[in-house]
């Protein structure tokens, strides 16, 4: 993280306080936000709560981000784009308005699945967003400006 | 292809039927007698005279040039001024009437030269014809007024970093805070920000040599705007000696052509760092074309197999349609190992553009101070653009990257299919409404220029526009050097397009660098209606000049923006964003001496595009085509998707 912290891509990046064995960071990355990410040693899990806040449940948008997330699982992309099963397995949810994704480490290896979860938080809003009919929802609830994106 | 010429007679008269404008001119003749029957007699039936381009245009343009010596009575300021655009071969100038002195002797001593309705629309050609051809030229107006009109599109040249040379004429030096003359200003401060140099020249004997300091900075280094104010009394200045002009000597003494070189060492590191990665990506920035460097990046990109991803205010230098261009797959681009930016003058912060956080960098640019700005590097490298990456090509050594360039072939695929997907949609909703979606129009407009019968190397396109600028910005290619431009790049300034093509329409008709092997051919350019109040009067330039353009205008009777007053929920504002509907902008033009063609379905666009293009390469006319549209395709609750901006870099950027 700390990496990835240093070359610019996010700002801010501090570990907070660790919870009965759970280590947490934040940082302040896409669009301006600040994302939190659990570590959860016990739970082989690498959790951010909230990527995309003020998402209706029962929305295209949350149906499309599903799609989107699960594709990644997908035998017909790259070997350097999949998240493969074997090692990790993300998961989107949705509570309270927020959508979540979860990377569950199934062999150990944190520092792939960190990568591929930090990867796909930047495709959600590079790739997922921009190509998507997402323009109200960008400009409503992520603060982009209509006329300059 | 080249044009034919044009006679002084307007479409409809060519085909020998009654002249439309003796027929109107009747009507209005007949209409004002009914009004003025009582009281006054009669105008007559004298038809209105129809528009013809002066035969005084044709003579002035054909009168020998003359350059000014020291003989006889002398040189005036302007002369030696003008004498010094001659010999750094300025290749344009654009202007509206003022700036007297200077605009007269720079047209005089040869230099082609352009006189348009306002400050701003020439200022605009300026740029236009500087990013289709990478040659400086001028642009001028006169002292505050003209000055002022030009300040929008000096920014966009200047967040183009286009090297145009800002004239304008600023009273004289003995009046100067008197309030004894009219329109004296400060310029320079005005342009503060806006530039790369400036200077109001007040030492009538130092003309020549802020000319030389003008020259020296739009032909060295990154280039930018220059902006030089000539007061009065250093125009008229008259000189019968040349020792009495200051550092009046060439060219060759007052500017270099040195280029810096790699380091050997940095040129290996990055050799080795591009051998060692799988998935390489060049972006090919604004210097890469600045410099011309265009088939050492072809070479090096070739031999190596990298992808590659033009950027800048003018699209072409690495084409879209090569099998190495990752220009339509962002997708793909986010598997790079290795990014290298060459010639990226204006670089995008991380987390903006499609690339993978973290990826390894190397970025070579010429001026050391800019290497790390925005983006974290692994390996800086000063250097000229065209020197590295003629240094690249030696260097490099073979290499294949079968998988990788398949990957990226395949998201190309998949963004095109999905393009079609969503015109399909498109397409349901103008038959549904009788009215054309902009992307319909994009669609239709990129069938015919690059799936058609034309050459798709050879029509020079640009937009602009909101609603429409989403549609044009993923339609139009660029599949050689200098074919395309995003006239909105970067500043965002809206209404200039169709002014910025009047320059890049010369480049075309004289057949100037990139545009040589396609002289004559039409320029295209796609705008909306918001557009046109700032630009329509331009067509007159066009066609006084005899450059064919086809202007296609997307008529949706608002400001693409309106979506604002509604978002905010301040219905009392949506007023402001409106238009008249219905607006007829082709028979406007028709007024201006083009033609005009009105079109509301696919079907019309693609048979007024094909009459339109015939009309433009085989007599030389202009024609405006208005779509008309309608603004609710941009309610995304209405007609959804709305379109929206592409992902960058690549197709449709229009920023770094």
């Amino acid at each position: 993280m700390e990496d990835y912290a240093k070359r610019g891509v996010f700002r801010g990046f501090h570990a907070l306080p660790v919870r009965h064995g759970v280590a947490a960071f934040r940082m302040i990355w896409h669009r301006d936000r600040v994302f939190d990410l659990i570590v959860d040693t016990q739970k082989k899990t690498l959790r951010i709560p909230v990527v995309l806040p003020a998402v209706p449940s029962r929305s295209p948008l949350y149906r499309d981000f599903k799609a989107f997330v699960a594709g990644h699982h997908a035998a017909s992309l790259p070997d350097h784009r999949r998240i493969e099963r074997t090692k990790a397995r993300v998961r989107c949810a949705h509570h309270r308005g927020s959508v979540s994704l979860t990377m569950t480490v199934r062999d150990g290896d944190y520092a792939y699945a960190l990568q591929r979860l930090i990867h796909l938080v930047h495709e959600t809003f590079l790739l997922f967003l921009t190509s998507g009919p997402y323009r109200d929802y960008l400009v409503d609830q992520l603060g982009a400006d209509a006329e300059i994106g | 292809m080249r044009n034919h010429p044009r006679t002084d007679k307007t479409p409809g008269e060519k085909k020998g039927r009654t002249p439309r404008r003796a027929f109107l001119g009747a009507v209005a003749a007949a209409t004002a007698a009914g009004a003025l029957l009582k009281t006054q007699p009669l105008f007559g039936d004298t038809a209105i005279p129809s528009i013809r381009i002066p035969k005084a245009v044709t003579e002035s343009l054909a009168a020998p040039p003359r350059r000014a010596d020291f003989s006889g009575t002398g040189i005036t300021g302007a002369q030696v001024f003008a004498n010094l655009c001659k010999d750094e071969e300025l290749a344009a100038l654009f202007c509206a009437a003022g700036n007297y002195h200077i605009i007269n002797e720079i047209a005089q001593v040869g230099i082609p030269c352009y006189g348009g309705r306002t400050e701003g629309g020439m200022c605009a050609a300026a740029d236009g014809f500087t990013r289709a051809t990478g040659e400086v030229a001028a642009c001028s107006g006169t002292e505050g007024p003209g000055f002022t009109h030009m300040i929008m599109n000096i920014a966009t040249a200047h967040f183009a970093n286009s090297p145009v040379l800002v004239l304008a004429s600023n009273q004289s030096i003995q009046q100067e805070d008197s309030w004894k003359r009219i329109q004296f200003m400060y310029q320079q401060p005005t342009t503060e920000g806006l530039k790369k140099y400036g200077k109001r020249i007040t030492v009538p004997n130092r003309v020549y040599e802020y000319g030389a300091y003008a020259f020296r900075n739009l032909k060295s280094g990154v280039p930018n705007v220059v902006h030089l104010d000539f007061p009065l009394d250093v125009a008229t200045e008259r000189f019968q000696d040349p020792s009495k002009i200051g550092s009046f000597y060439g060219k060759e003494r007052y500017r270099s052509e040195s280029r810096a070189y790699p380091g050997s060492k940095e040129l290996q590191q990055a050799i080795d760092m591009i051998g060692k990665a799988e998935r390489p990506v060049l972006i090919a920035g604004h210097g890469v074309f600045v410099r011309k460097a265009w088939d050492a990046l072809l070479q090096a990109a070739e031999k190596h197999e990298m992808v590659v991803v033009g950027s800048g205010p003018v699209r072409g230098h690495f084409p879209d349609d090569h099998r190495l261009s990752g220009s339509m797959s962002n997708d793909a681009l986010m598997s790079a190992d290795l990014v290298i930016f060459v010639g990226q003058y204006l670089m995008p912060t991380v987390g903006e553009w499609t690339l993978p956080p973290g990826v390894k960098t190397i970025r070579v640019h010429p001026v050391q101070e800019d290497l790390g700005r925005n983006w974290p590097v692994d390996l800086g490298i000063v250097s000229d653009e065209k020197v590295f990456l003629e240094a690249l090509a030696n260097g490099l050594p073979p290499k294949k990257r079968p998988s990788w360039v398949d990957e990226v072939a395949a998201d190309k695929q998949k963004r095109e299919q999905a393009n079609l997907a969503l015109n399909e949609r498109y397409l349901k909703y103008s038959r549904d409404t009788n009215a054309l979606h902009p992307w319909v129009l994009g669609k239709e407009v990129h069938d015919f220029l690059y799936k058609g019968d034309i050459d798709p190397k050879q029509t020079v396109t640009g937009w602009g526009g909101n609603m429409i600028g989403f549609a044009s910005m993923r339609w139009l290619r660029a599949n050689r050097p200098a074919q395309e431009i995003p006239v909105v790049y970067q500043f965002g300034p809206m209404g200039p397009d169709l002014a910025m093509m009047m320059g890049a329409g010369v480049a075309v008709q004289r057949g100037i660098g990139p545009q040589a092997a396609y002289q004559g051919a039409p320029v295209v350019v796609v705008t909306g209606d918001a557009g046109m109040g700032f630009s329509l009067l331009e067509l007159d330039t066009f066609v006084k000049y005899k450059i064919p353009v086809i202007c296609i205008v997307y008529n949706n009777n608002s400001w693409g923006t309106f979506p604002f007053a509604l978002g905010m929920n301040t219905p009392r504002a949506l007023h402001m964003y409106l238009f008249q509907e219905n607006l007829r902008y082709d028979k406007m033009a028709e007024h201006l001496g083009a033609r005009g063609e009105y079109v509301r379905t696919p079907e019309e666009l693609r048979a007024a595009l094909k009459r339109s293009y015939d009309a433009a390469a085989k007599q030389g006319y202009s024609t405006l085509i208005n779509c008309q549209g309608l603004m609710e395709f941009n309610i995304d609750k209405l007609y959804p998707p709305a379109p929206s901006f592409a992902p960058e870099p690549g197709v449709g950027a229009v920023s770094h």
